[in-house]
């Protein structure tokens, strides 16, 4: 693949990823001070999932690495974010909701490392 | 900051305190999705440049994502409070640069893969890396709350917002 065409496809799945971020967030969003943010959670572990089933193709050799830069580094890595999660948390231990910021903070953290562990396992056992 | 009138639902009813609106569940607008993939494009852009200069060999500390998330996180917090205010921004704006090119720009996904491939080699760097990592961009997002805060008063002549801005949680 030449480096226009990986990078020009690289750009169209970020935008793609940002996209399917708003449409994902806005499902699941009920705002108020005394809830946690769904939105994140929502994108992120979604997108530690796929990016577990995506990771044992490229090990195997099963696809290319220039897919990887596309659809891990574009779309996933579009699709996650960690600017708002942070933005979040301040917000949450600026309302004194403390309890609620410990558990956006540490347990996106915890289950986006279970979401990958239980996708990358599946994924390799699939493949065999 | 007042909030506009909203029509009590049953979802906004029961917490709407001054500053924060909430936002009955439906899907984004066509144009402000077009606008979050267009600067969502930008952003992956600029990620994948971040990444091309500082490469990685997965075995050494992630210096690109971890740049990426810290600078992200501070643009993002500083561009809540000072320029993408309800009041002075359009909801364009902020699908563009919040939602799009900054949620873009930053990602979850890569500091969990990336910490995971780590710990084969490096599993101090691991929990470097991911503390590291979450640590300075909480650190990062408060610093561009304060001088965001800070420059708003500034430029509006009052210190009366105290409040957090972050009025939209799906913001981006």
């Amino acid at each position: 693949m030449s480096p226009a065409l990986l990078i020009t496809l690289t750009a169209v799945a970020g935008g793609l990823g940002a996209a399917l971020r708003l449409v994902l967030s806005s499902l699941v969003t009920t705002s108020g001070p005394g809830a946690l943010p769904r939105g994140t959670w929502l994108v992120n572990l979604l997108g530690c999932g796929a990016l577990g089933l995506l990771s044992p193709l490229v090990e195997t050799g099963l696809i290319c690495s220039c897919w990887f830069t596309i659809l891990a580094g574009g779309l996933l890595g579009a699709m996650t974010t960690f600017s708002t999660w942070m933005v979040e948390i301040i917000t949450l231990a600026e309302r004194r909701a403390l309890v609620l910021a410990a558990i956006q903070l540490l347990g996106q953290l915890a289950l986006g490392f279970a979401a990958y562990f239980i996708a990358h396992f599946v994924s390799a056992a699939m493949i065999g | 900051m007042s909030s506009p009138p909203t029509t009590p639902t049953a979802d906004t009813a029961t917490d709407s305190p001054a500053g924060l609106r909430p936002r009955p569940r439906r899907l984004p607008r066509l144009h402000l999705l077009l606008l979050t993939a267009l600067g969502g494009a930008l952003g992956s852009l600029a990620r994948l440049g971040v990444n091309s200069a500082l490469p990685w060999d997965a075995a050494n500390f992630p210096w690109a994502t971890f740049a990426e998330n810290l600078t992200g996180s501070f643009l993002l917090g500083w561009l809540l409070v000072y320029l993408l205010t309800p009041r002075r921004a359009s909801a364009e704006a902020r699908a563009f640069l919040a939602t799009g090119l900054l949620g873009s720009f930053t990602t979850f996904s890569a500091l969990i893969g990336e910490s995971v491939i780590l710990s084969d080699n490096t599993p101090v760097l691991t929990g470097l890396y991911a503390a590291g990592s979450v640590v300075g961009g909480l650190f990062c997002a408060a610093l561009g709350f304060l001088l965001g805060r800070r420059l708003h008063s500034a430029s509006e002549g009052s210190s009366s917002d105290h409040e957090p801005q972050h009025q939209r949680w799906q913001d981006s």
